[in-house]
């Protein structure tokens, strides 16, 4: 049976942004003879602006509550400090996967890039004895062919992205062991650790840098020309494509972001820990996924938007450290971040009806 | 005395304070063709949500084929109550087949639970048939264009009804808008075959915002007004002019010729040389400056792929372009600045972008003119650019930063029309700039186009819609099978004209019918 539901066949799958609303006969449209220029239009009663913010109430929540349930070890100042350094890599992989999912693309290979780049450094500068700035260099322009590879599959052959990256972080796996010996690589220089262990107001540096790059995505992305075509191509590519906007070239830039990203959040972790071992990017890629839908479900409900990223990113970070001061041990990680990632997809597909 | 295909008894529907429908009585009887018109926001959209079950009516109530509706209600006992709807998107699965999507969920069965394809196949070649239409029912809907697809789609609305409705032959058959994609010969074919089931004893309630439709092909028509019905007669009682002063309000006359215009001493601002590619088959011509150029044909002649090509959406096998001079090699980057705007006839998929709010959709072509210092988007610039264009296009809408799919059809259209018209292009192209949208957005789009002529714009724009193309051109060219047929301008640029050179030889068979 044909739906009459007109809201059915303007939805392909993605996140609807505030559709207020929804009588596309009119009903509800009124002229007002000039148009208001507030943003603010858009959130203008409560249950609005309780829709943006779900999330940031999501997070206040969370905090009273193990709080309560645990006053002195959860609210200790320290212990902040310990999740926002200890979640910077996630903050850098998610923060710049909301790139390629701005653009339409969905990149499963940063697992995989994240691993490879953290054995990479690690064997070259370690084993291999290079210098440092040789190391990272070496690594970067691997992972640059890497996205090259994925941009080019997916955009120029138009393969399936999906499995391609799928398939391509397999690869790198594989690759990441076969370079590390499948053992850990320790003796990292200690130009790299002091890169990555200082600390600036009792906050580790990587968290710091991953502040930077979350500026600098919001500032393309919500206020430049290139992040407005960047947002049209993922949600309207044909559309896109005919406004004259270089769509190709956006979604192959997105690749790149996505796959510089996890090169840079392998960099933390070889600096943080100090060692590299095969394998330690898989576990980031699902919280990145959480945290990147999550943030589509608020800030700008219905658009990946860096500032949702990072919101969410606090929520599972703080969620799981809370979980694990129950003496929840590792699984409790997969389970939440698992759980939030089909919450969030429920929610975004809620909060943009 | 039979009971009615359905029966609307005193329905009232309001939304919030707003009232969508005012007690709205209707009868459609079995074996008639019954007509709603109603400009958008009429609450036509309303009623068929509420005969649908959709939305549950505040006080009236609705009965088809005798049994009552009661709320909520589902898909399926409507459908056992033989009703069927055809939406405007018509909901076929593009990679099944035709048998496939028609035969879905009534597949014949025989041991060990095999379907029997063969008998199917012929039952559903001799459905087709009896449509006229000849095609293979393995042909996958995805190979179908645009208007076969609407064909199909209805086929199957009344073979959900009358094949094996088995009951008495009685049913109810809804379509909403099944002509929007179609050219004048499809409508023909189509209402043909709804008449011919109408005769069989199901009611037909047709939705639609064209009038000439229950002029050619209805029995009754009803018109709804503001949410009140303001008729529901004969049509023999009716001309278009009575009929659109029902649907508007006031009487309007229908969409007059501008006096002819002298275009001779302009200059050329785009030739076209043998330009090949899709169906099209070296195409010549070029148009002048203030120029508008009506592209037309039957479905599937050319003229709706030759604005596509010439922006380079899809790149031509052959042929040259010149713009302005200068050689041009089509291509939707370079295109724009050559000084040529698209506005495709595709607008689910390449219009606007629904889920981006109507501000950013506005602004995009022209959103250079807000980077300011750092590459910074000025949002105060954004606003006064959005204003302009919705001010100047009259378009209504509360809040420019809700979705754009919050504005109605023949809104969106104004606005995409708008966003390139504001970035003063030297060549508009357009893709069937005025179906599927209400007559009054359509004779805003023609006011538009020509304001935009006057200034020295040239329109290049391709239409199924004869009147309007008839209205508008100041040039028309008729394509057919893939070649220009026929070149019309001045005084020979009228419907008849048009429609009689769209059909070749067939002239004086396909005007009489």
């Amino acid at each position: 049976m044909i739906s009459l539901n007109k809201d059915s066949k303007k939805d392909r799958g993605k996140p609807k942004p505030n559709s207020a609303v929804s009588l596309g006969g009119g009903v509800g449209e009124e002229f007002h003879g000039t148009v208001p220029s507030s943003r603010s239009m858009a959130m203008s009663s409560p249950k609005e602006f309780f829709r943006h913010y779900t999330v940031v109430f999501a997070l206040i929540i969370t905090i009273i509550v193990f709080g309560i349930l645990r006053p002195k070890t959860f609210l200790a100042l320290s212990d902040i400090k310990t999740i926002l350094t200890g979640q910077a890599a996630l903050f850098a992989l998610a923060l710049t996967l909301t790139v390629a999912l701005g653009a339409g693309e969905i990149d499963l290979s940063v697992g995989g890039v994240l691993g490879f780049s953290s054995v990479l450094i690690a064997y070259l500068s370690s084993v291999k004895g290079m210098s440092v700035e040789f190391s990272l260099l070496i690594s970067f322009v691997v992972i640059l062919a890497v996205a090259a590879v994925n941009s080019y599959l997916i955009v120029k052959v138009q393969v399936n992205g999906l499995i391609t990256t799928l398939a391509m972080g397999t690869i790198l796996d594989g690759l990441s062991q076969a370079v590390s010996n499948s053992s850990t690589i320790g003796n990292i220089p200690s130009r790299i650790l002091k890169i990555m262990q200082g600390r600036f107001l009792g906050i580790g540096l990587p968290f710091w840098y991953a502040v930077m790059v979350g500026i600098v995505i919001w500032y393309v992305l919500h206020h430049m020309q290139s992040g407005r075509f960047l947002y049209f191509t993922g949600e309207g590519r044909e559309a896109a494509r005919l406004a004259g906007i270089r769509v190709d070239r956006i979604r192959t830039t997105s690749l790149f972001v996505s796959a510089i990203g996890a090169w840079f959040a392998g960099f933390i972790l070889v600096g943080q820990t100090g060692a590299a071992q095969a394998g330690t990017g898989d576990p980031y890629l699902l919280p990145a996924y959480a945290a990147t839908f999550l943030g589509a479900a608020t800030i700008k409900p219905g658009r990946f938007n860096p500032l949702g990223t990072f919101v969410a990113v606090l929520l599972l970070a703080v969620g799981t450290t809370g979980l694990q001061l129950f003496g929840l041990t590792d699984w409790v990680t997969n389970v939440f971040d698992g759980a939030i990632l089909i919450v969030a997809i429920g929610l975004a597909t809620l909060v943009g009806r | 005395m039979t009971k009615s295909a359905l029966a609307v008894e005193d329905v009232t529907k309001t939304f919030g304070g707003t009232a969508a429908l005012t007690n709205v009585s209707l009868r459609v009887e079995p074996g008639e063709v019954h007509a709603l018109l109603g400009h958008n926001g009429s609450g036509k959209s309303t009623l068929i949500k509420v005969i649908a079950g959709y939305h549950r009516p505040d006080s009236g109530t609705i009965e088809v084929n005798g049994h009552a509706v009661r709320y909520p209600t589902s898909a399926l006992s409507l459908k056992d109550f033989g009703v069927s709807f055809m939406h405007q998107d018509i909901g076929l699965v593009p990679t099944l087949s035709i048998l496939e999507n028609l035969r879905i969920g009534r597949l014949q069965t025989g041991a060990m639970r095999h379907i029997r394809w063969s008998n199917e196949r012929k039952t559903v070649s001799r459905l087709l048939a009896s449509f006229g239409l000849d095609v293979s029912p393995d042909t996958p809907v995805s190979r179908l264009s645009a208007s076969e697809r609407s064909v199909i789609g209805v086929v199957r609305a009344f073979q959900d009804v009358s094949a094996e409705g088995s009951s008495g032959d009685q049913g109810l058959v809804i379509l909403d808008e099944p002509t929007a994609a179609l050219p004048e010969e499809e409508k023909k074919r189509l209402f043909g075959v709804i008449k011919q089931v109408a005769a069989r004893g199901v009611g037909v309630l047709l939705v639609t915002h064209h009038l000439e439709e229950p002029l050619q092909f209805a029995d009754r028509v009803s018109v709804l007004r503001d949410g009140r019905l303001v008729a529901s007669d004969d049509v023999s009682i009716h001309d278009y002019e009575s009929l659109a002063e029902l649907v508007v309000g006031r009487s309007v006359e229908k969409s007059v010729k501008v006096s002819e215009r002298n275009l001779a001493d302009r200059e050329e601002i785009i030739s076209v040389n043998n330009l090949s590619g899709l169906v099209l088959d070296s195409v010549s011509f070029s148009v002048r400056r203030g120029e508008i150029l009506g592209l037309t044909g039957l479905m599937g002649a050319g003229h709706e792929e030759l604005p596509f090509l010439l922006y380079g959406a899809q790149k031509p096998n052959d042929g040259s372009v010149s713009v302005g001079g200068k050689p041009f090699v089509p291509d939707p980057v370079r295109a724009r600045r050559h000084g040529l705007a698209f506005i495709s006839g595709d607008r689910i998929r390449a219009g606007g972008v629904l889920s981006a709010s109507i501000a950013e959709n506005v602004t995009l072509p022209v959103l250079d003119s807000a980077v300011g210092k750092l590459r910074w988007l000025r949002s105060r610039q954004e606003d006064s650019i959005v204003q302009s264009v919705l001010k100047e296009f009259r378009i209504k809408l509360s809040s420019p930063h809700l979705p754009f799919s919050t504005l109605s059809g023949g809104s969106q259209q104004k606005a995409l029309i708008g966003r390139w018209v504001g970035c003063s292009p030297n060549i508009l192209l357009l893709q069937e700039p005025t179906a599927g949208v209400d007559i009054g957005a359509s004779q805003d789009i023609i006011a538009i186009l020509r304001e935009f002529a006057n200034k020295g714009g040239t329109v290049i724009f391709s239409s199924e819609q004869y009147e309007d193309v008839a209205s508008l051109s100041d040039r028309v060219l008729v394509f057919r099978g893939g070649k220009i047929a026929a070149s019309l301008s001045g005084a020979e640029v009228t419907t008849e004209n048009i429609v009689s050179s769209s059909y070749g030889k067939f002239q004086t068979a396909g005007t009489g019918a």
